[in-house]
């Protein structure tokens, strides 16, 4: 038996340090599953959190969408088929990046896109441009309001192909697809912006369209840097453009199947794209 | 009495000590941890409660209205049956972790919405009266719901 004021002797320093061992090695697997769970949830809310003001942007400059028979949008039709990421421009009755001078109207021509050029730091990223016009008649030089047959997209190419523009701000910069297509007042699905059936054969201020459907694919900061530009850009060809023949919710569960067939790129980047679709509900006329 | 040559160690009471004080600050450490988890969980929850929110009364707000006005009519992306005018009906919903629907309970839901559209008292010039309500877990009656988020919105279809 030890007698009093005796120290540890080596036995007991090995058995007490193995112990310790045991102890830290459960308590890091415990810190390692709970920073698994939250870093999951965290990458969740990022996703939604740059959503959110992508999509409350999207619902004010659709609803206050300027809807006339005699102006030109840039939309989906059967004239501009849009492969790949689509681009939206239209009239908007929201505030924009006016000219120095000149009266400001309080109409803007307002776009979405998703950068195509790659050599611009926005590249696969999602872009909004809103350009305040001034009111017709008081300025030489800053163009205002057009009425048709001038189109959009003849006095605005950058609202509707890939160029650069100052009025190009990134709304979404984690987003790196966008699809859209129109519910018409007949209830149908439709990537013509008017009513065949009726008869009809031009959009006329959306006058057949009851709401505008956007799908988007994003992702989350950390994974967005598991994958390089090139590979984004072969993704956003894997998913699929929107077809008439697809039922509600078609698109995404597409979507949802290409994602998940890609074995090719980083897996923790591919399970960290999500897809997400919002109706966006247009004033009647 | 013969007298032991002493060498220095801690004493029995030192060591318990020691323990007792470690033993207390790692009960407090890991105590901390459930409560961070579950915040973050329910951050989580409140976030894809709102989205989900604002995604059904989207679709809501979409649908095409009727002809003549205020018949019944079904939601386009979740399929919500919206009765016709000065009726009520009720429409579940389950949502799971990324926000995918389906019109009955799966393995994977994890949250509850219930849109039930209240009387308007009849009336061609009153809105169409809808409550959602997102409840988790799936599961769970909304009595018995861990937790909630609800909204009431007015759509014009009459």
């Amino acid at each position: 038996m030890r007698r009093s004021g005796d120290a540890f002797t080596i036995v007991e320093l090995l058995v007490s340090a193995a112990v310790l061992v045991i102890l830290v090695l459960l308590i890091g697997r415990m810190f390692s599953s709970v920073s698994a769970v939250t870093t999951s949830g965290n990458k969740r809310m990022d996703a939604q959190a740059q959503l959110r003001p992508l999509f409350e942007r999207l619902a004010v400059d659709f609803s206050q969408m300027l809807k006339r028979s005699d102006v030109d949008y840039y939309l989906k039709s059967p004239a501009i088929t849009q492969t790949g990421n689509d681009q939206v421009a239209f009239y908007s009755a929201v505030a924009g990046y006016y000219p120095s001078s000149g009266s400001q109207s309080p109409i803007s021509v307002v776009g979405y896109r998703i950068n195509s050029s790659s050599g611009s730091t926005s590249f696969n990223k999602f872009e909004r441009m809103s350009k305040g016009l001034v009111w017709n008649g008081v300025s030489l030089g800053d163009t205002p309001i057009v009425f048709l047959p001038l189109t959009i997209s003849a006095t605005w190419p950058s609202a509707t192909n890939g160029n650069s523009d100052p009025d190009y701000e990134l709304i979404a910069p984690y987003v790196f697809r966008f699809e859209y297509y129109y519910l018409l007042k007949n209830g149908n699905l439709s990537d013509t912006p008017w009513d065949s059936s009726a008869g009809h054969t031009s959009a006329s201020g959306l006058q057949d369209v009851a709401a505008i459907s956007a799908c988007v694919a994003t992702m989350d900061p950390k994974s967005r840097v598991l994958i390089s530009d090139s590979q984004l850009t072969i993704l956003i060809g894997r998913l699929p453009d929107f077809s008439p023949s697809m039922a509600p919710g078609g698109l995404l569960s597409l979507w949802q199947t290409a994602l998940d067939g890609t074995t090719d790129m980083p897996r923790p980047a591919v399970a960290g794209i999500r897809v997400y679709e919002r109706y966006f509900y247009l004033l009647p006329r | 009495m013969k007298t032991q040559k002493r060498r220095a160690a801690f004493s029995l009471i030192e060591v318990t000590l020691a323990l007792g004080v470690a033993a207390v600050s790692m009960l407090v450490i890991f105590s901390l941890l459930p409560i961070g988890l579950h915040t973050n969980q329910r951050s989580i929850e409140q976030t894809a409660s709102a989205d989900i929110l604002s995604a059904v009364a989207a679709d809501l707000r979409a649908t095409p209205v009727t002809t003549p006005r205020g018949n019944p009519a079904t939601s386009t992306q979740f399929g919500i049956s919206i009765p016709a005018a000065g009726t009520t009906g009720t429409t579940t919903l389950f949502f799971n972790g990324a926000g995918q629907f389906a019109s009955s309970q799966q393995l994977d839901s994890r949250y509850r919405a219930t849109i039930t559209f209240v009387s308007n008292g009849g009336g061609q010039k009153t809105a169409i009266f809808a409550d959602l309500q997102i409840t988790w877990p799936a599961g769970a009656a909304i009595t018995r719901a861990q937790g909630s988020a609800e909204m009431f919105a007015a759509f014009d279809r009459n």
